[in-house]
């Protein structure tokens, strides 16, 4: 970094004379000052990156589960636009044969579903929510845990939020998605 | 519009880039500074093309880059202060036959790479025989040999 006294004009600083130089050592302190100072910005940006501030990092993953219980999810905090990215769901299996688990309108309208594990038996949609309904093993008793991943791609760049729940369960769970460029 | 963006975008990093890391960056020609050069237009060339491989989306980037840069050298003529804040200014460092150490510490050139310049061109053998050197604003060094070098008038190191 510069010096105290760097930003003025020192004895020798201009061109010798017969050089023709068109040299500034005034601009050239501020610019290896400004220099000095990327430097440090860029080395920031690296260290937030292997933390996970630009996505794929420790700061990036999250968790989130529904009062009742019956919906825990876990999502990338901060994602990538057009780049996929997995949710993974873990639902309390319901009474019947089938669980429905939904995903809010403003939430599908800015990403698309690439890829489902298990593959659902049918998909419903209403103006709301859109729903995935999966089958039960004949094992399954209520309350068992079904597991179930979601790949996705967030279409557009800035903030994404939206509702996940099961049908028939009260409330959903909130979730707040970053789509960096 | 999209296209627009991203190249705008991408040209703006670049430059910021280039200007952070200093003069020397990308001008030696060594090996590793080529594939250096490599992996850098590759990783530009996938985030500015994406998923569009089409023609129309190429001609468009192009046709950006070029508009960007033509832009910013009709204000580079008008503007003398946009001129060194794009591309700097020149430095001295030799001055008879005397390296300035604090300026070729800071823009990470050492005597070696003066003395690499002053043999190929003009042909020098010895520091004492560079009158004068210049870190050029594209990171080349000229070297202006003494007059009893024997030789004449500067002449442009690599």
């Amino acid at each position: 970094m510069a010096s105290s006294g760097e930003s003025g004009q020192r004895p020798g600083d201009g061109p010798p004379p017969g050089v023709q130089v068109d040299q500034d050592m005034q601009f050239q302190r501020r610019e290896w000052a400004v220099q000095r100072i990327g430097w440090v910005a860029g080395v920031l940006v690296l260290a937030a990156s292997l933390a996970g501030a630009l996505g794929h990092g420790p700061l990036s993953h999250a968790e989130a589960e529904g009062l009742d219980g019956a919906l825990h999810v876990k999502y990338e905090r901060i994602v990538r636009s057009n780049r996929p990215v997995d949710l993974t769901f873990s639902l309390a299996a319901g009474t019947g044969n089938e669980t429905v688990l939904w995903l809010s309108r403003e939430m599908m309208e800015r990403m698309s579903v690439e890829a489902v594990r298990p593959e659902p038996v049918r998909w419903w949609a209403t103006p709301a929510r859109t729903g995935l309904v999966f089958a039960h093993a004949p094992d399954t008793a209520p309350g068992d845990r079904l597991a179930v991943a979601l790949r996705v791609e967030v279409q557009t760049v800035g903030g994404l939020g939206g509702e996940v729940g099961v049908e028939g369960r009260d409330g959903g769970v909130r979730v707040w998605m970053l789509a960096l460029p | 519009m999209d296209a627009v963006v991203r190249v705008v975008a991408m040209y703006a990093f670049l430059l910021l880039v280039f200007r952070i890391s200093g003069k020397r960056t990308m001008s030696e020609a060594t090996t590793f500074d080529l594939l250096l050069l490599l992996v850098i237009s590759e990783t530009t060339q996938q985030a500015l093309v994406g998923d569009d491989r089409s023609m129309t989306h190429a001609f468009l980037l192009i046709l950006t880059f070029v508009a960007v840069d033509v832009g910013l050298s009709l204000l580079k003529q008008r503007s003398r202060t946009l001129d060194r804040l794009l591309d700097s200014t020149p430095l001295l460092i030799v001055e008879r036959g005397r390296p300035l150490k604090e300026r070729m510490d800071r823009e990470r050139v050492d005597v070696e790479d003066v003395m690499e310049s002053a043999r190929r061109s003009p042909g020098l053998a010895r520091i004492e025989q560079v009158a004068y050197a210049v870190l050029e604003r594209s990171g080349k060094i000229t070297v202006v040999p003494t007059e009893r070098a024997g030789l004449e008038g500067p002449e442009q190191g690599r």
